[in-house]
C-alpha cells in the first residue's frame, strides 16, 4: 500500500481515516496532545473475560492512555486468564460489586453474557463510572429502557460495541449512500450464515448452561442479539431509521441437541419509508457467509466486502460528449472505438472496490475504544452512538418476539430513539 | 436542447442509446423496449447459454435433424449467404473455435445442412458447433432500428460498444451523424471520418479503447484457413445501410488480404470499407474503394 498512515500520525489525525464526516460523535474524535500524562489516562476495569472479552482487552492494551486497572470474572478459567493477560497488573474480582467500590476507576468495559449487561450497566453508572458494553444491549425492551435512563440520569457515557461505526470502510459506504451514488434505496439483504454448532467444550455438566449461555433463552436471543444486531445497526445507519414493523420465523431444524434458541431465522423488518430489511441468518452452511446488500435504483453496494456495482455502466466518453454537443447545438465529430469495449475489469458484474483499507492502522475494533476514552476525557455524552446500540437491540428484540408469536410487530415510538 | 441518454450492458459490452428532441419518459419506455428485446436475442443465440438455440443445435442437431423456429433460422441462412459471399470467410463454425474448446471440429459452414421451409438444422460433422457471435449484435441492431421506426423515432444513434453503430436520420446540429476512427498511437486525433445518415457502421479488429483512452488489445477473430486466432494489428471498419450487413462484413473482412478485400467491396454494392493499421509504427489507412493507402 502506497503511503500508508502511520500508527503515530493517525493517532493525531483521525480525519485521516475518513471517519469524520458521516457521524456526528465522530466530531469529538480528536485527541489529547499528551496521551502519557496522568490527567489523560482512563482508567478501566473489563467485567467479563470470556472470548470476547478477551479480544476487547487485547485491543485496550495497545491504546495509549488507557489503562487497565481492574479485571472481573465469576468464573474461574476466565478469572485466571485475566490476570495472566494484564500480567497481575490489574486487580482481579470475581464479583463485579466488589470492582465498581474501586475509587481510582474511571469506567469499566462489560463483555459478560447478554442477561448480565443491564444490571451491571446499571450497577456501573449508578457508581459514576462511564460503560462501555459489548453488543447487544440487553436482552428485554424493558432492560434497554433502564440502562439509557441510568446513563442519562447519571450524566455518563454508555457506548454499546458496534464497531462498524468506527470501521472507514463504512463510513466510505454511508458517504455514499449519502451522496446518492445508489439512487434511491429501496431495500437491504443481509445475512449471516456459519456451519458449526455454536457450542464450546463444557469441562463438567453443570457449567453447560454458564459457557454455552448463547444457546439457552434465560440468557439469550441467539442469533438475533449475538449476530444480527450488528447488521441491524447497519441498516438503521444506511436508512437514517429503525424500523417499524417485523415479521419472520425462526425454528431449530438442524442443530437438535437440546438447545432454546433458533438456528435458523428469517425476518423482513419495515423502515417507515416503506424500505425493506430483509435478514437471516443460520450455523449449519457457510457458503454465502455474511454481507450486507444495499440496493437503490442506480447500484448496489457489498459493505462487507467493500464492493460497489452499478446498475448501468458509464457511456463512453464519445457518447457523453455527443450528448453534450447536442444540447450545446454543437456538430462534431464523434470517436468511436476500434473493436467491441468490454469492461475493464473483464466481467461485467465485477465490481468496483470503493475502499482500501490501509495498512497499519487500528482496527475498528480498537478505534471504538480511542473514541470512548476520548468522550471520558472531554466528558461528552455520545447521544449518537448510544441510539445505534439502542435501535439495534429493539430490533432484534422485536425480530425475535415476531418469530416467537409468529405474527407481526408493529414497534411502537417509544421503543426508537 | 434534451437529448436522452441511456446506457446498459448487453452481449458481453455496452450498448448506448442516443435520442435528441423526444419526450424523456417516451425515450424511456422506447429504450426499455430495446433493451427487452436485445436480452432476449442474447439469450436465444448465446453461445454460452445453456437453454438458447445455439446451444440446442450444438446439442442436439448433430448427425440429427433439428427443427429451428423461423428467426433463427434465417439468421443462419443469412450466415451461409455470407459464407459464400465473402469465399469461407464468414464463417458461424470457425467462431466457435475461439473458445478452445477440447475436441472442437475444424470443419466450416459447408457441414451444415440448413433447409428453410422446413426450418431444420443438421450439424454433419463430429463436435461441429455454431457460434452466431459475429453476428449477435449486428441483428440486435437490426432489431432496434426497427423499434425505433416503428416508435416513430427518426433521429438517433445506438453505439454497441464503440464498434457497431446505427444512425438513424441526423444529429440535429447538421445534416448527418459524424463519427470518427481514432488513431492509435495520439488518441486525440481521428485517422478517418464517416458520414452516417439512416446507416450504419461496424468495426472489427484487434484493439478497443478504454474510457481513459488506454488501449488493449482484443484478439477474437479466427482465420477460417489456419482455424487459429488472427492478429495483424488492425482495425476493419465497413460502412453500409445493414447493421448486421455491416457486422458480418467487418468479422469476414478482417481475415482476408488487402486485394480479396478489394474484390469483395467491389462486387457488394453500397458498401464502404476502410483499413487502419499499425506497420513498423506506422499507421496506415487503407480505403478500399478507392484503393487507396495513406501513411501517418
Amino acid at each position: 500500500m502506497s503511503n500508508p498512515i502511520s500508527r503515530r500520525k493517525f493517532i493525531g489525525n483521525i480525519s485521516a481515516l475518513g471517519l469524520a464526516s458521516t457521524l456526528p460523535f465522530m466530531s469529538t474524535f480528536s485527541f489529547a496532545s499528551d496521551l502519557s500524562s496522568p490527567s489523560n489516562i482512563v482508567n478501566v476495569g473489563i467485567i467479563g473475560v470470556g472470548s470476547r472479552g478477551k479480544v476487547l482487552l487485547l485491543n485496550i492494551q495497545k491504546i495509549q492512555g488507557i489503562k487497565i486497572i481492574a479485571v472481573c470474572d465469576n468464573y474461574d478459567t476466565n478469572y485466571k486468564r485475566a490476570i495472566s493477560l494484564t500480567r497481575n497488573t490489574a486487580k482481579a474480582y470475581t464479583d463485579h460489586r466488589k470492582l465498581l467500590e474501586n475509587k481510582d476507576l474511571d469506567a469499566v468495559i462489560i463483555a459478560t453474557p447478554l442477561h448480565e449487561h443491564a444490571h451491571i450497566t446499571i450497577d456501573a453508572l449508578n457508581s459514576g463510572l462511564h460503560v462501555f458494553c459489548e453488543k447487544s444491549m440487553a436482552k428485554t425492551a424493558e432492560d434497554c429502557n433502564a440502562m439509557v435512563s441510568a446513563a442519562l440520569r447519571n450524566n455518563k457515557i454508555l457506548q454499546i460495541g458496534h464497531q462498524r461505526l468506527f470501521d472507514p470502510m463504512y463510513h466510505k459506504a454511508i458517504e455514499m449512500i449519502q451522496n446518492k451514488q445508489l439512487g434511491s434505496l429501496t431495500q437491504i439483504r443481509a445475512f449471516w450464515h456459519r456451519n458449526r454448532d455454536w457450542r464450546k467444550p463444557v469441562p463438567s455438566p453443570e457449567l453447560e448452561r454458564k459457557i454455552n449461555w448463547r444457546l439457552y433463552e434465560e440468557y439469550s436471543l441467539g442469533l438475533m442479539t449475538e449476530l444480527a444486531s450488528h447488521h441491524l445497526q447497519v441498516a438503521n445507519w444506511v436508512y437514517g431509521a429503525a424500523p417499524i414493523s417485523v415479521a419472520g420465523f425462526g425454528s431449530i431444524n438442524y442443530w437438535k441437541d437440546g438447545r432454546e434458541l433458533f438456528d435458523n431465522v428469517n425476518l423482513v423488518y419495515k423502515y417507515p419509508n416503506g424500505n425493506h430489511l430483509v435478514y437471516d441468518s443460520l450455523i449449519s452452511n457457510k457458503h454465502y457467509g455474511m454481507e450486507v446488500q444495499v440496493m437503490g435504483d442506480k447500484g448496489t453496494l457489498e459493505m462487507e466486502k467493500g464492493n460497489y456495482f452499478l446498475e448501468h455502466p458509464p457511456a463512453a466518453p464519445g457518447i457523453l460528449q455527443l450528448v453534450n454537443d447536442i444540447e450545446k447545438g454543437i456538430f462534431e465529430t464523434v470517436p468511436i472505438g476500434g473493436a467491441s469495449w468490454v469492461p475493464e475489469t473483464a466481467n461485467k458484474v465485477k465490481p468496483t472496490k470503493y475502499h482500501q483499507t490501509q495498512k497499519g492502522l487500528p482496527e475498528p475494533t480498537e478505534l471504538q475504544f480511542h473514541s470512548f476514552a476520548n468522550h471520558i476525557r472531554e466528558n461528552k455524552i455520545d447521544e449518537e452512538n448510544l441510539k445505534h446500540g439502542y435501535n439495534s437491540s429493539i430490533c432484534a428484540i422485536m425480530g425475535h418476539k415476531a418469530m416467537l408469536e409468529n405474527k407481526v410487530i408493529e414497534i411502537p415510538d417509544n421503543l426508537r430513539m | 436542447m434534451d437529448v436522452f441518454c441511456d446506457t446498459f450492458y448487453a452481449m458481453g459490452t455496452r450498448l448506448s442509446l442516443v435520442i435528441p428532441q423526444i419526450n424523456k419518459l417516451y425515450c424511456e419506455n422506447v429504450s426499455q423496449e430495446i433493451k427487452a428485446e436485445i436480452l432476449r436475442i442474447e439469450n436465444k443465440l448465446s453461445f454460452f447459454n445453456p437453454n438458447s438455440d445455439v446451444s440446442l443445435i450444438n446439442r442436439d442437431a448433430v448427425h440429427h435433424e433439428l427443427k429451428i423456429d423461423k428467426e433463427t433460422c434465417s439468421l443462419i441462412a443469412k450466415s451461409l449467404e455470407h459464407h459464400q459471399l465473402t469465399g469461407g470467410a464468414f464463417d458461424i463454425c470457425k467462431a466457435a473455435l475461439k473458445h478452445g474448446l477440447p475436441n472442437s471440429s475444424n470443419n466450416g459452414c459447408e457441414s451444415i445442412v440448413l433447409d428453410t421451409k422446413a426450418s431444420t438444422i443438421c450439424l454433419k460433422s463430429d463436435h461441429l458447433k455454431i457460434d452466431l457471435g459475429g453476428i449477435g449484435k449486428g441483428y440486435a441492431l437490426e432489431r432496434a432500428k426497427k423499434i425505433l421506426l416503428q416508435a416513430n423515432v427518426d433521429n438517433a444513434l445506438v453505439s454497441f460498444g464503440e464498434s457497431s453503430i446505427l444512425a438513424l436520420g441526423n444529429q440535429p446540429g447538421g445534416n448527418c451523424w459524424k463519427v470518427g476512427l481514432r488513431s492509435k498511437k495520439n488518441t486525440e486525433k481521428f485517422v478517418h471520418k464517416f458520414n452516417l445518415y439512416n446507416s450504419s457502421i461496424s468495426i472489427s479488429g484487434d484493439w478497443h479503447f478504454h474510457d481513459n483512452l488506454g488501449v488493449a488489445s482484443n484478439t477474437h477473430i479466427v482465420d477460417p484457413l489456419s482455424n487459429k486466432l488472427l492478429s495483424k494489428n488492425k482495425l476493419i471498419a465497413v460502412h453500409c445501410e445493414s447493421p448486421l450487413e455491416a457486422e458480418i462484413l467487418s468479422t469476414a473482412l478482417y481475415t482476408k488480404s488487402d486485394e480479396e478485400i478489394t474484390s469483395i467491396v467491389q462486387q457488394l454494392k453500397g458498401i464502404k470499407c476502410i483499413s487502419h493499421s499499425l506497420q513498423k509504427e506506422r499507421e496506415v489507412l487503407t480505403d478500399y474503394q478507392a484503393v487507396n493507402k495513406v501513411q501517418f
